[in-house]
């Protein structure tokens, strides 16, 4: 009981800051932003009674999110002369995956070679500032996103679907008139009918901000 | 004692330079990281296992002649030919022939085929069964292979998808694979997880586009949750010839007389001769390795140039079996 009134309390204390936030904004704007990635991408796979095999390939994904931006109060921000905004970015994510066969395992196997593309609901939560450490603004996001893929496994006429989540941590460099370079490292979870691949890469591309 | 003003006192907040140096540091950092783990060999990035160990055992059936029945040309000499692949590639081998004019050698009957799959030694790791000869197909459109002794009248005489589906059971090895070069042998392909694009009987039906499966999202999906509970990965990997309405074929002596095999058998043994580059001919990612997917594409690219009116197929899952480790 102790511990449900301790969870309760946290949960109150939580809303309230954001509230109290909020209220002590001194902007908020909602904007669309255009994301286009493309890197190298990494695969663990497995099933229940087989080992784990490694992939290797390439990725290359689009993002379309509404940034609401939250202009954090001057007081809130420790660093003297920078500014820092909060951003609640919902959008649609969409991406293609390549990967080669897995490594060969000691028992004479592999995983399968396939290609995804892969569509679904996207958010992220990040922080916007300016005039730290270098003068260009720089975000930092945390998206997740959950993620229906028609796939092929490479080489056959077998086309398969799953439904798979994302878990993407970006940093954005702002260049001029809306441009900024962009990094992002996804983890994708993706549940494939007996077995299991978890995904990662590191794209790097260009966002546009209106 | 202008050098003392300018100088800033520790521990305050430091300058923009300072911040710099430590955000660079901090990339440098992550940066090593990533090559450190990329290139250290670690169990997070496994290489390719030196030797593909276990045993390997397989049983290889060839039929030319048939007691109650037509007879094929070059069945014997696929099932020969599969079988010093095989052997070459350090396999264990059951050969099993039926040929004509050579009563003893009517070997390939039903119970012989049951026996030798219910024989297979305990310890194989890796099982491969190869079938050449008649396949049939019911009017329920169950598929079936026909050993040396079957009889037109009762199909109770032939093997069935299901029925050697449950010999195939009593094998223990880890990683098993059937090829079958016969009519209507798409029959006992199972496309597991997964929706074959090309159809059954390609003759009449058109082969799907990736766009016209993007749009069946939801078949594939209910295909993918199904599939999570009859664990096609670990199921036998199947490939044959054709369809499960199509008939495969062998070149008549006097049509073409060089090929002496059954056209997909004939393309499926070539993807492991050596092409130019001292590679095998379907070793298509050069490792040295010849897969179960890349002979069976390599057949299937070559059967689709040559437009004898049938296709090979694949079962689904995400696994592939070597046949060949050349390396």
């Amino acid at each position: 009981m102790e511990e449900h009134r301790g969870k309760m309390k946290n949960t109150k204390f939580v809303i309230l800051m954001l509230f109290l936030g909020i209220l002590g904004a001194k902007k908020a704007a909602a904007l669309p932003a255009f994301n286009f990635y493309a890197g190298f991408a990494n695969a663990w796979t497995s099933t229940s009674t087989t080992d784990v095999g490694y992939h290797v390939g390439w990725n290359a994904s689009a993002d379309v999110n509404w940034n609401i931006r939250v202009l954090l109060p001057h007081s809130a921000s420790r660093i003297r002369s920078s500014t820092a905004s909060i951003l609640i970015s919902p959008g649609f994510r969409g991406q293609f995956l390549d990967l080669a066969a897995s490594n060969w395992l000691a028992d004479g196997s592999r995983y399968r070679a396939w290609s995804a593309f892969g569509l679904g609901p996207e958010i992220g939560v990040g922080l916007n500032i300016s005039h730290f450490g270098i003068s260009r603004g720089q975000t930092f996001l945390l998206s997740t996103a959950l993620l229906g893929n028609v796939a092929h496994y490479t080489q056959t006429s077998l086309y398969n679907a799953y439904m798979s989540w994302l878990i993407k941590a970006s940093w954005d460099l702002e260049l001029k008139h809306g441009w900024a370079v962009s990094t992002s490292f996804p983890v994708e979870f993706a549940y494939r009918a007996d077995g299991r691949s978890i995904v990662s890469g590191l794209g790097i591309g260009v966002k546009y901000a209106f | 004692m202008r050098s003392e003003q300018k100088k800033e006192p520790r521990g305050e907040n430091p300058g923009p330079g300072h911040r710099r140096m430590f955000l660079r540091a901090i990339a440098l950092f992550v940066c090593a990281a990533i090559f450190a783990l990329a290139f250290s060999g670690c169990e997070f990035f496994p290489t390719n296992a030196s030797t593909l160990g276990g045993n390997k055992y397989a049983v290889v059936v060839g039929i030319n002649d048939y007691i109650n029945g037509s007879d094929l040309n070059y069945c014997v000499a696929d099932a020969e030919s599969m079988e010093k692949m095989l052997e070459d590639a350090g396999w264990t081998v059951n050969l099993i022939t039926a040929e004509p004019d050579e009563a003893i050698k009517k070997n390939a009957t039903k119970s012989a085929i049951e026996t030798a799959l219910k024989s297979v030694p305990a310890d194989t790791t890796t099982f491969l069964f190869y079938y050449s000869g008649h396949g049939s197909i019911d009017y329920s459109d169950d598929a079936y292979i026909m050993p040396s002794d079957a009889t037109t009248s009762s199909y109770s005489s032939l093997i069935s998808a299901t029925e050697f589906s449950g010999w195939l059971d009593s094998v223990t090895a880890t990683n098993k694979s059937v090829i079958l070069d016969s009519c209507y042998s798409g029959g006992f392909v199972d496309a597991g997880d997964s929706v074959d694009a090309v159809p059954g009987d390609s003759a009449f039906m058109q082969t799907s586009t990736a766009a016209d499966m993007f749009f069946r999202f939801g078949e594939l999906l209910a295909q993918n949750a199904a599939a999570s509970s009859t664990n096609p990965s670990t199921a036998p990997l199947v490939i044959s010839a054709a369809g499960w309405a199509e008939e495969s074929a062998e070149p008549l002596p006097t049509d073409n007389p060089n090929v002496g095999h059954g056209f997909f058998t004939y393309y499926f043994l070539d993807a492991a001769a050596a092409g130019t580059n001292g590679h095998m001919k379907g070793d298509s990612d050069g490792d040295g390795v010849l897969s179960c997917i890349e002979a069976y594409d390599y057949a299937k690219n070559a059967l689709e140039q040559a437009n004898y009116g049938y296709l090979p197929h694949i079962t689904g899952g995400l696994r592939d079996f070597a046949l060949i480790d050349n390396r």
